[in-house]
């Protein structure tokens, strides 16, 4: 078996040769299930420290870029082997930049990290219409629909979102985050999700905490952040 | 006071600002692009399409609210120009009022060594093309001569509005768009040829060949407007060059001080040297980076912050002259007084002893970035508020 702390230190310094040297000896082992997990969860923890030391200052958004590309080139060299592994699956997230918006870099870095953390995520893309997340929403009933934008704009298409939502009566069924970097507090309010992030670390945490920790159904009208405080409070 | 006398009254303004001297009141500079459409009876591709429209468009903006100077007069978008060579890369939707444009992807980074060897026949032959269907199309030539057309309808209209301002509003331009524009090597890669998701990868996977990139290309585009500094600066712009800061928001402040800093630091030293000023748009935060800029002497660089908190900005570079500061955010949602108090508050502490600009932080482009109201009742205090 090869040596998954060497792994995840190669994807964690993002150095690709070296990663998919390793991921590509992996394959060539015909491994069990087992140890798929194993390098699938090293691999993990490798994206988790990248987001680390995004927060800490030590990387870049280039890094996050870079690291978003070595992660799913390692998933596809991981492809002929992980076909009929389950791999830690925390909960599921409806995730698209909304319509009208095209910034795509922000919501990316977001879905790496959040697939990392063992979400199942699933990306409509940019400039995604309500009633686009409404369908997929039904089709694969998420616990969290995350939303993404830069645009000022975009706060009223993320608000209507919600509306659609809401209208749909999927609104009580799912948590709503919102993600971007003038995403405010009194934004959050508006459009009337449940929590909002400017970083994507911290989106990935609090989306931890909604599936891993209190039930989904409770009622918290205002905007909280990642301790589960109340804005309003702050 | 004559009307020639307001035109210069406002070069000085902004001079005197840059150079930090106390000043009568705070020189103001509009920030607002497509918002400026919205607020008129115009749609955006009404406006977009019809220069005519557009002229009214911005005429009637400046009579309104009396900006001393404009990022934009209706020219950021030229829908006419690029579409006429088949490349649609601005889609406009009236009903939503957006324009949609994505990444520019236009070589792959095999191609590097191309680019370096000849930029230009590489520009022409191999990224255009990419760039504008028509170009690759049968009648390419034909396609080429409309897009002439286009281009000259669309420079007649830069000159004509450019002209109006100053003749008839006594508005000075801002920056010198005929060789003031210094991009950087590095902008061009992010915005014309690699886009965002490229360079970022080619930062790590091709380190040396974006280096040389950056050196061809400073060659070919940054030398010459350097040479052109030069010459004495035009009697009715306010500032000798402009650049734009985009690429900046991927690096760290290491990959700033290899990839970025050393052609900055050629164009500062030469604004320094020929005693010129140059104003930059630095999108998304640039303090991460400010110890590279705590040497540059005072009064050559106008720095317009967009994320970053411009208080701070101030207190971490006493030595250059920041613009903006007036949240989109308030201007689009809070009422007319609390707007003016966080106008008051950005003059009271940033501006009372010049070095500081007043603008919004953001390109001003849709509907909830503004309302008219807030927009009169902050130009009007700003105008007559002295400190
Ligand atoms: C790169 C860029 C572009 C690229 C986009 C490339 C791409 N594939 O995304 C291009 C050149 C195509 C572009 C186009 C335009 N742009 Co632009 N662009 C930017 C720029 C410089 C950086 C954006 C970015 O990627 N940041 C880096 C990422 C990592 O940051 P982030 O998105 O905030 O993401 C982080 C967090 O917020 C969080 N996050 C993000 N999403 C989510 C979601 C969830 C659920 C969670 C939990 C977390 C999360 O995680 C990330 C990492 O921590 C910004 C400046 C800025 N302030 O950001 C302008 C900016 C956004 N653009 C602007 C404008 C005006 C435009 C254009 C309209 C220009 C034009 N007239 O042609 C077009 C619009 C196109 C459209 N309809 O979307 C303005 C918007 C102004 C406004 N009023 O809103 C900005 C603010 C520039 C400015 N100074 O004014 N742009």
């Amino acid at each position: 078996m090869i040596d998954l702390k060497e792994l995840t230190q190669a994807i964690s310094d993002l150095n690709e040769e070296k990663a998919f040297q390793i991921l590509q000896e992996f394959v060539a082992q015909h491994p069990s299930q087992e140890d798929v997990r194993k390098i699938i969860a090293a691999c993990q923890q490798g994206m988790i420290f990248v987001g680390e030391m995004f927060d800490s200052d030590d990387y870049f958004v280039a890094d996050l870029i870079f690291a978003g590309e070595l992660m799913s080139r390692a998933v596809e060299i991981l492809k002929p082997v992980i076909y009929r592994t389950n791999t830690k699956n925390i909960g599921t997230i409806v995730l698209g930049t909304v319509e009208g918006d095209m910034h795509d870099i922000g919501k990316n870095i977001f879905k790496c990290m959040a697939e990392a953390a063992g979400f199942a995520v699933h990306d409509l893309g940019v400039d995604v219409e309500p009633q686009k997340f409404v369908l997929k929403v039904k089709e694969v009933e998420p616990q969290i629909v995350a939303m993404s934008a830069v645009l000022t704009v975009a706060q009223r298409a993320m608000k209507n979102t919600v509306e659609a939502l809401k209208k749909a009566g999927l609104r009580d069924k799912v948590k709503i985050i919102i993600g971007g970097n003038h995403i405010t507090e009194y934004s959050c309010e508006r459009i009337g999700a449940d929590a909002f992030t400017t970083t994507a670390s911290e989106g990935v945490s609090i989306c931890e905490k909604w599936v891993l920790g209190a039930s989904l159904h409770f009622a918290a009208p205002a905007c909280l952040n990642k301790d589960g405080k109340s804005l309003q409070s702050l | 006071m004559t009307e020639q006398n307001l035109l210069q009254e406002r070069i000085q303004l902004f001079h005197d600002t840059a150079e930090f001297k106390k000043t009568k009141r705070i020189p103001q500079i509009s920030n607002f692009f497509t918002w400026k459409i919205l607020d008129s009876e115009f749609t955006l591709s009404e406006a977009l399409f019809d220069y005519n429209k557009m002229e009214k468009v911005v005429c009637d903006f400046h009579e309104r609210y009396n900006f001393d100077a404009y990022t934009d007069l209706g020219t950021r978008n030229p829908v006419r120009v690029t579409n006429a060579l088949g490349g649609y890369h601005y889609v406009i939707d009236d009903e939503k009022e957006v324009i949609n444009i994505d990444d520019q992807v236009y070589f792959e980074p095999e191609e590097y060594p191309e680019l370096i060897e000849n930029p230009i026949k590489f520009i022409w032959t191999k990224v255009l093309p990419r760039k504008y269907k028509k170009l690759r199309e049968k009648d390419a030539l034909n396609s080429f001569k409309i897009a002439t057309y286009e281009f000259l309808a669309y420079s007649e209209y830069n000159q004509r509005i450019i002209e109006k301002f100053v003749k008839e509003y006594q508005v000075p331009t801002l920056m010198n768009m005929q060789g003031g524009v210094l991009l950087h090597p590095l902008e061009m890669l992010f915005n014309f040829f690699r886009g965002i998701k490229g360079l970022s990868l080619d930062l790590r996977r091709h380190k040396s060949q974006v280096l040389e990139a950056i050196a061809v290309l400073e060659k070919m585009f940054v030398e010459p407007a350097l040479a052109a500094l030069d010459n004495p600066g035009s009697p009715t712009t306010v500032f000798d060059a402009y650049t734009a800061f985009l690429a900046h928001s991927i690096l760290s402040p290491k990959q700033f001080g290899e990839f970025y800093w050393p052609t900055l630091k050629r164009i500062i030293d030469k604004l320094v040297a020929t005693g010129k000023k140059m104003y930059i748009f630095s999108e998304n935060t640039m303090l991460q980076f400010y110890e590279y800029f705590q040497d540059v002497p005072k009064g050559h660089l106008i720095i317009h912050v967009e994320l970053d908190d411009i208080f701070e900005a101030r207190k971490k570079l006493p030595n250059i002259c920041f613009a903006g500061g007036m949240p989109a955010d308030l201007l689009g949602y809070a009422d007319e007084q609390t707007c003016i108090d966080y106008a008051k508050k950005l003059i009271d502490e940033i501006g009372r002893d010049g070095g500081y600009i007043f603008s919004q932080n953001k390109m001003m482009s849709f509907r909830n970035d503004c309302k008219r109201e807030n927009l009169l009742a902050v130009t009007n205090f700003v105008h007559n508020y002295n400190g």
